[in-house]
This record gives C-alpha cells, sequence and structure tokens, in this order.
C-alpha cells in the first residue's frame, strides 16, 4: 500500500508536466498551465497494481483532451479517479471551464458532467455554455482522443442580434429569438454540423444595407428584388438548416416567412409596397474559418445568384 | 518517428491518416504503449500544424491536408496509408 | 381612366436566393511543409 501526495503542483509551459507525474495523461493533454493538488494510493494485491486518486485542478489549462478539443483553459474542480492505468474517472465528476474550444468554435464559461471511462474518450452527460444571449447546451457528447467523437448541442433562446454581428457580415443585423439543435461530428477527417436547426421562437426582424447589399444587389434582376427585401425583413417565421464542415463550407438554408417593402415593378420607380414574402436563402460559405481570419468581406469573392419565382397571380391586372 | 512507431508502420498496425494524423489500423494489436505514443505524436503534429497555418494564413484543417499528402506520397511500399475515402492501403 | 395601382399581392411572392462566397485558400505551402517535415522527424 503506497500514498502519495503532491502538494500544490504548478504547471508552466516547457516545465513540469501532468504527463511527467501520470504518464497515461501522454497524448490527452499536454502544455498545461496552472495548478492542481493530487493524492492517490496504490495497492499491489492479488489482483495486481489497483490506484485510485483525487485530483483538484484550479484554474488548469491544457490543449485537448486529444485533437479534437484545441485547448481548454481554467478548468476547475475536484475529480475522483478509479484507476490510473489507464485513467478512469469514478463515474460522473463535474468541473467548471473557462473554455473550450475547438479551434473552428468556441464555447467558454462551461459547467461539465464528465466521465473518462478508461476507453480513450471522454463522456459528456451534460455541458451548459451560455452563448450568444442564450445557452448551448451540450446533450451527449463522446470524445474520443483520436479525433473520433460527436455531440449534439441544443441551443436554447438565443439572440439573434447577437448571431449575426458574431459573423461580422457588414450591414447585416437582425433581431428575434432562435432556438434548435446542432448535430456536431467530429470525425476522423472534419467537424461536422449534420442537420443542424434552427427556428425562430418569436417574430423578428433581418436588416441587411450597406455597400456589400449593394454590390451583391447589382448582380442581377432577380438579386435587386432579393435584397431590396432584405433591407428591412419583417419575419413570423424563420427556419434555418445548417450543414457541412465547419472548417469548411457550412451550407445555411434560410426560409422566411413575413413582409416586406419591395419595388414590385422593378424600374427603380418609387411604386415600393408592403409585400408578404417567403424568402429562401442558400448561402454556402467557408463561415468559420472566414470568422476566424475576419476576411468575410474583404478579399472573398461573393457570387449571387438570384432567381425570383413569380406566383402566378392576379397581382399583374390592373385594377379598375 | 520514435523505433515503436516505424515498426507499427511496417507492420501496418498504424498508418498515415489524409487527416495528417496517424491511425491505428489494427486495434487488437496496438498495445497501450503504442496508443499512448500515437497519441503524444498527433497531439505534436496538431501543435506544428497550427503553427504552420497561423504563419500562412490558411486553416489548420488544409496545412494538415497538404502535410499528408506529403507523408503518404512517401511513404515507404509495405506501410499502409488511407485513401482518399478514408480506406487503408498497402503501398504498393 | 384605368390608374396601375400596384397592390400588395394576397400570395406572397417567393424568392430564392442563392449566394456562395468562395475564399480560394491558397494552400500551396509546399516548401513550407518540406520544410515541417524534415525538422520534426520525431513526429513525421
Amino acid at each position: 500500500h503506497a500514498e502519495f501526495d503532491s502538494g500544490e503542483l504548478r504547471f508552466v509551459a516547457g516545465g513540469l508536466q501532468p504527463s511527467k507525474l501520470l504518464p497515461p495523461l501522454i497524448g490527452i493533454i499536454s502544455k498545461a498551465t496552472g495548478s492542481l493538488h493530487g493524492s492517490a494510493v496504490a495497492d499491489w494485491g492479488n489482483g495486481g497494481l489497483k490506484t485510485s486518486a483525487v485530483i483538484s485542478p484550479t484554474k488548469l489549462s491544457f490543449s485537448g483532451p486529444g485533437i479534437t478539443v484545441e485547448r481548454t483553459s481554467e478548468l476547475t474542480g475536484v475529480l475522483t479517479f478509479s484507476n490510473l492505468f489507464p485513467v478512469t474517472t469514478d463515474g460522473m465528476q463535474v468541473i467548471e471551464v473557462g473554455s473550450i474550444d475547438f479551434g473552428s468554435i468556441a464555447l467558454p464559461n462551461g459547467e461539465v458532467r464528465f466521465e473518462l471511462p478508461g476507453d480513450d474518450t471522454l463522456v459528456v452527460e451534460e455541458a451548459v455554455f451560455p452563448l450568444f444571449d442564450g445557452q448551448m447546451i451540450a446533450e451527449k457528447a463522446v470524445i474520443g482522443f483520436d479525433g473520433g467523437s460527436v455531440a449534439t448541442l441544443r441551443a436554447e433562446d438565443l439572440d439573434l442580434g447577437a448571431i449575426l454581428s458574431f459573423l461580422k457580415v457588414k450591414g447585416l443585423t437582425g433581431a428575434g429569438r432562435v432556438e434548435g439543435t446542432l448535430p456536431i461530428v467530429f470525425d476522423r477527417f472534419a467537424v461536422r454540423i449534420e442537420n443542424g436547426v434552427l427556428r425562430a421562437t418569436s417574430p423578428g426582424v433581418i436588416e441587411f444595407t450597406g455597400p456589400t447589399a449593394e454590390a451583391a444587389a447589382q448582380s442581377n434582376q432577380g438579386a435587386r428584388l432579393a435584397f431590396d427585401a432584405l433591407e428591412f425583413l419583417r419575419f413570423s417565421e424563420l427556419e434555418a438548416t445548417i450543414n457541412g464542415r465547419l472548417d469548411g463550407d457550412l451550407d445555411f438554408k434560410f426560409t422566411f416567412k413575413g413582409e416586406s417593402e419591395v419595388d414590385l415593378d422593378g424600374d427603380g420607380g418609387a411604386e415600393n409596397v408592403n409585400a408578404p414574402i417567403i424568402f429562401r436563402a442558400n448561402v454556402e460559405v467557408p463561415l468559420i474559418s472566414l470568422i476566424n481570419q475576419a476576411r468575410l468581406s474583404r478579399d472573398t469573392r461573393l457570387q449571387i445568384e438570384a432567381a425570383r419565382e413569380q406566383l402566378e397571380n392576379e397581382r399583374n391586372d390592373p385594377e379598375e | 518517428a520514435p523505433p515503436i512507431i516505424e515498426e507499427a508502420k511496417a507492420a501496418c498496425v498504424v498508418g498515415e491518416r489524409i487527416d495528417g494524423y496517424l491511425g491505428i489500423i489494427d486495434e487488437s494489436a496496438a498495445s497501450d504503449t503504442l496508443r499512448r505514443e500515437v497519441r503524444d505524436i498527433n497531439q505534436k503534429r496538431k501543435d506544428a500544424y497550427q503553427q504552420l497555418a497561423s504563419a500562412n494564413g490558411v486553416p489548420v484543417a488544409a496545412a494538415a491536408k497538404v502535410t499528408a499528402e506529403k507523408l503518404i506520397n512517401g511513404a515507404p511500399s509495405g506501410h499502409c496509408v488511407q485513401d482518399a475515402s478514408g480506406q487503408w492501403v498497402k503501398k504498393p | 381612366c384605368a390608374t396601375v395601382k400596384v397592390e400588395a399581392p394576397d400570395k406572397p411572392i417567393e424568392i430564392n436566393l442563392n449566394v456562395k462566397i468562395e475564399q480560394e485558400v491558397r494552400v500551396k505551402l509546399d516548401r513550407e511543409v518540406e520544410d515541417l517535415i524534415s525538422s520534426n522527424p520525431d513526429i513525421f
């Protein structure tokens, strides 16, 4: 029987590292900073070596776990381990974390309930992150240290205006509340959203004005009406489906039902009328990598292909 | 890479993936020590890709992919590598 | 005389907009990747 108490350990880049103390952590967490206090017990019985430990990190930051998560920052909590070879927690653990950064997107100030079953995976039972004035909740997530992981994020009561300002598209603002689910698959090749859905839970507004919008409107007749409508679109319904790679092209399909002041005869005349509109926009954009490099408006080529379907209706018949 | 990795590569227990990381091909033949070494190398590679990416203003995945292509093309015959669809194939 | 008055249509106007924003990732990086591999033999 052997007991070990670490006292207060401080980790610094290039200095003492957790994986030096506990080799099974190699490749799981690296480049750690912050501190922890740990006590471990080891017993050699007929069943071989039995180990357990209680480890209390304080604002511990590290790269990982594995290659799926780029950086975990300021993790604090008390973790109990039923085995150290391999690293296995004693059931579910609860921690506070400053942020979990997946590289393509970072989730701040979370509270995470997770366990390490000892099979090179981290199983998240629930993780709650305040985001866009609402919450992003990871319901079930299995993060494999080798990159293979699945997570389902549920968005609750997010502020559309906050989302649009995060996108940093010049002249694009809005208001409204949205909710939905974003199934994220980190397979070995990419981080993908599969059938993400966001819906408005209240009427709202989309405004798209300014140079980017005007430039987009010039491409052809259909575009002019589309961006005329988008100048100030009041919607009663909004649904967005999201698919694609977080580190590549994301395909957004928006459907708005609402109304907007549009110039119907399209000759630039003053005949604006408030028309009911079903607006479908399919936007394919390497969104996250652009946001990271904040280059959305500067050197990206905006290709607009606007099509306008004219519903056969009596609108064109002149009134007596 | 360290001998344990080179031997595992020669025996097609480990191979180069198209995302720029090492993959375990034969789970049953992979010891804990080998798994640990693969995890360690993959984390160090991710670090290297991040630095390469930010130095050249490209996404991390793009930097990793270009490196993967070079590693896969350069892999000696008899080693196993992933093809574009992610299948493991033995280099002729 | 008949005056043309453009009234709001009772049926909603359907607008379809397709936007594809391309960011050509000029990933040549050949020489940089060669250097990366040769200068890190322990991980490549």
